[in-house]
């Protein structure tokens, strides 16, 4: 007899849930909470599966993923990052184009730190996952492409060179399969698809539409056949490319506060899974937990017609929020199931 | 040769579509036919403020600033000994230090600001995430303009702090300060005593143009 899937892959799948599944995207501010090291945690397999595990225990989330890393594959990749004491790592040299194609063809995923993340998804699914859907992170095309040639250098390609963006965005994707591969064989059963960098003006429709989308598509289809759900996650205001997000065949989508969750349904349909949108800086960190229980509620018009919803904040937890905001924010779906 | 005007427009053309070559060439046939240095730049500030305009509108996007203001560089290092030798000093709009006080994985904003800002032919010197305070002053030596991003709440009170040493060393005068990031608001920028509030990246650099004198188009 198959066992009920976790209530947040339930939602994913639209079966049946007893109450909306809850996400607050917890990351660095886990190791805050309990007292460990923030870089140490971003570089030790078990202080951040430590920091992880008692997140979960302390706030009950339905959904819990490592820490959101974007410079671990480009670092991978050859991209130089500092490291700053109580903040997290930051990619200060970046590659060329030609380096970021070599190394991107070269698909070594076990560089650097990329074997810690799929390690803490590994311990996460053996203490928590039997409680809690364990998920992971994965660059997108466009995003590692950014990461790796910084966002100026990206956005030059993109007008200059634009059949070599196609083609390092192509192999991006290729990587990102790969890490994907890599993290459901260590028991992921959620894989988190961060595309920041299409929103905010940064891309057009068209030019999301012919460099990243076929990327995205294979490699949500590739998420799907090793057998966890792929969820694209878009933080920041999506604009002009929602409409070209709305059309990635279904693929769940995870969006933050300055896209409204009614806009997104309108779009999208509502047999697209939906995650979203409480504001991470102004409620989770600035708001009072009241606040966050009445943003919580809030959701409520704007998801009514999703029938696949999950609570989220629209980014990772900032560091510094307090813990009575996240414990109200997951306490809000248990006191109302319907929301 | 098309007459003055036209090479204006096509100059103006080459700048938004970021063709370097053609812009260099129509800047040369204005300077051989005798048109002041200044007015190129003008021509070539105008076609960047109709670009910014567009890319609040959604029309255009990052790629095409990005190209836009190569070419913009491109030429301004052809016209700059022109317009030294017209007596117009300084070849950039002003000079900009700019950084996050505290950092995540969210400095994408910034970057925004910086591109934008170099698009509009200001000096950015970029100072980074998990900037202090005290980076922000040392830099203001160097800096007609400080822009301060600040994305946690928490973290805002630098801002203020940064305001506070800059009066302390007499730099408060000869500095402009500009706040922006999600948590800020044109209140916050009034009540810490910052000279102006960016809700975006196209208001910044209107803000740091009407600054440098140019007024906000």
């Amino acid at each position: 007899m198959s066992r009920q899937p976790l209530r947040a892959v339930a939602a994913l799948r639209g079966l049946e849930t007893d109450r909306v599944p809850v996400a607050p995207l917890l990351g660095a501010v886990s190791a805050r909470l309990a007292g460990i090291d923030v870089c140490d945690a971003y570089r030790d397999v078990a202080l951040q599966t430590r920091a992880q595990a008692a997140a979960v225990d302390a706030f009950e989330p339905d959904l819990i993923f490592p820490f959101m890393d974007l410079t671990a594959e480009p670092e991978a990749l050859g991209a130089r990052v500092s490291w700053r004491p109580g903040s997290g790592p930051e990619v200060c040299g970046m590659l060329q184009p030609e380096q970021l194609l070599m190394a991107l063809e070269r698909c070594e995923v076990h560089g650097a730190r990329l074997p810690v993340y799929s390690q803490v998804v590994g311990a996460l699914s053996q203490s928590v996952g039997h409680t809690c859907a364990v998920g992971a992170y994965v660059s997108g095309p466009w995003t590692l492409v950014s990461s790796a040639l910084g966002l100026a250098g990206a956005a030059r390609l993109m007008r200059r060179d634009p059949d070599m963006a196609g083609r390092l965005a192509q192999l991006a994707a290729g990587f990102a399969r790969e890490l994907a591969r890599e993290a459901v064989d260590a028991g992921a059963v959620v894989i988190m698809i961060l595309e920041p960098c299409v929103a905010g003006g940064i891309l057009s429709p068209a030019d999301f539409g012919t460099v990243v989308r076929p990327g995205i598509l294979q490699l949500a289809q590739s998420i799907r056949r090793y057998g966890a759900e792929p969820v694209l996650h878009v933080c920041g205001d999506t604009g002009p490319v929602l409409s070209g997000l709305a059309d990635l065949g279904g693929l769940a989508l995870s969006v933050d506060h300055p896209t409204p969750l009614g806009r997104v349904l309108e779009a999208a349909g509502p047999d697209t899974p939906i995650m979203g949108n409480l504001d991470p800086v102004n409620t989770l960190m600035r708001g009072t937990p009241e606040q966050v229980t009445a943003a919580c509620r809030g959701c409520l018009p704007a998801a009514a017609g999703s029938k696949r919803f999950i609570l989220a904040t629209g980014c990772e937890v900032p560091l510094l929020s307090p813990p009575e905001t996240l414990r109200a924010m997951c306490r809000s779906v248990v006191e109302s199931p319907s929301l | 040769m098309p007459d003055t005007q036209d090479a204006h427009s096509h100059l103006a053309q080459a700048i938004i579509t970021g063709d370097e070559a053609a812009g260099i060439a129509m800047s040369r046939e204005l300077l051989s036919a005798g048109e002041p240095a200044t007015d190129i730049v003008a021509t070539m500030a105008a076609a960047m403020t109709q670009l910014g305009a567009r890319f609040q509108r959604n029309e255009v996007f990052l790629p095409d600033i990005i190209v836009a203001a190569d070419a913009f560089e491109q030429v301004m290092a052809l016209v700059d000994p022109h317009l030294r030798a017209q007596g117009a000093v300084s070849a950039s709009r002003g000079r900009v230090a700019l950084g996050v006080v505290a950092g995540d994985i969210h400095d994408i904003g910034k970057s925004i600001v910086k591109i934008m800002l170099e698009a509009a032919g200001f000096a950015v010197l970029d100072l980074g995430n998990d900037v202090p305070a005290t980076r922000f002053v040392e830099a203001a030596g160097d800096a007609d303009i400080l822009g301060i991003s600040a994305l946690m709440s928490t973290t805002m009170p630098v801002m203020e702090e940064v305001v506070t040493l800059l009066e302390q060393a007499r730099l408060r005068e000869s500095t402009k300060v500009l706040v922006g990031g999600a948590p800020v608001s044109a209140d916050f920028a009034r009540a810490i005593g910052a000279d102006g509030y960016g809700a975006d990246a196209v208001e910044g650099v209107k803000l740091a143009r009407s600054w440098m004198g140019e007024g906000a188009q």
